[in-house]
């Protein structure tokens, strides 16, 4: 992921790629817990007919800007360790730059009912950035655990 | 106190009556290079991992820290793989967690892909209590938590008693002796 200048972090890069036109970004992740457990691969492409397949990523410009994509079928751990599948049930991530601290991001997780009505849980905390796998990660209360992986796209 | 040291406590002083049972998710996120080189040269790619289980007492070996040794708690770990498509399969690796002899208590975690063995320092993040940690430019999260559940007390021994003579004339009996 080059860019104009030396990357900052990897969620600057992501930001900076979504923002330009012409390039997209690829998106994959896992979400762990005790009871819950989920995988991502999501793409942000400004041409929709690439096909990379993966879940629509959306960018906005804001301010602030940001990242949104889904996680899918998000698994439910019984107490007996057996995970078993909630295909209705899954998690939306919004990554937002924040506007006072530059190089500073949040991520967001909303874990929706069976219902879709409404949220069932909100999880907020700072995305950081593993230095040595450049993985970013965050987590918020007591669960979860939110690890991504962004490349660029060719 | 962490997760980690928690555990590694309970292993060392059980409390009378309770058994302890170790429950773990991990998953694996990152850019394993393999050892393989493909047709092109080597292979490069994302891979990730999610691995479900519940350890309980009776599959968890744990060893005391003994002179030269440190202390150390094995368990399996049943993984399923997501990618790569060849490794869907779902197989269980042993999991070693080590408390390092250090001043301050630090942890190292060791176990074996299919393709790499992967070790690293056990970081605890806060606020979630998650494991992690990076090795070969791959980070996992394995998350732990640590449940005590009530265990039957055993019964002593039975004691047959002569015959002629209650427990209680027994007792007297040893008492003023």
């Amino acid at each position: 992921m080059k860019l104009d200048g030396p990357p900052l972090s990897i969620l600057d890069d992501a930001f900076a790629v979504a923002a330009a036109a012409g390039a997209g970004i690829l998106i994959e992740g896992n979400l762990t817990s005790i009871n819950v457990s989920g995988l991502v691969t999501s793409v942000y492409q400004p041409s929709p007919n690439s096909l990379l397949g993966g879940a629509p990523a959306t960018y906005d410009a804001g301010p602030p800007a940001t990242l949104q994509f889904d996680f899918e079928n998000v698994h439910y751990s019984s107490s007996a360790g057996a995970s078993l599948p909630a295909a209705s049930q899954f998690a939306s991530v919004t990554l937002t730059q924040n506007r006072r601290t530059p190089g500073t991001y949040t991520m967001a997780v909303t874990f929706w009912d069976g219902s879709h009505i409404g949220p069932a849980v909100n999880v907020q905390s700072e995305a950081k950035i593993d230095t040595a796998s450049g993985v970013v990660y965050g987590s918020g209360a007591a669960q979860p655990f939110l690890t991504l992986l962004i490349k660029a796209l060719p | 106190m962490s997760v980690l040291d928690d555990v590694f406590a309970a292993l060392a002083q059980p409390a009378n009556g309770t058994s302890i049972i170790l429950r773990g998710v991990a998953t694996l996120s990152g850019t394993i290079s393999f050892a393989d080189d493909g047709p092109g040269g080597p292979i490069s790619a994302a891979c990730y991992v999610v691995a479900t289980g519940m350890v309980q007492t009776e599959s968890l070996i744990y060893a005391p820290p003994r002179a030269g040794k440190t202390a150390a708690v094995r368990f399996l770990m049943p993984l399923h793989y997501v990618w790569p498509a060849s490794l869907l399969a779902t197989e269980s690796t042993a999991v070693t967690l080590t408390k390092n002899a250090t001043a301050q208590p630090s942890y190292t975690i060791d176990f074996a892909l299919p393709w790499t063995d992967v070790a690293f320092t056990a970081t605890v993040d806060a606020p979630s209590g998650v494991i992690y940690g990076s090795a070969n430019n791959a980070l996992l999260a394995l998350a732990l938590s640590l449940a005590f559940e009530p265990q039957p007390r055993r019964k002593k021994p039975f004691e047959a008693v002569p015959a002629g003579r209650s427990a209680f004339k027994r007792s007297r009996e040893n008492h003023r002796r």
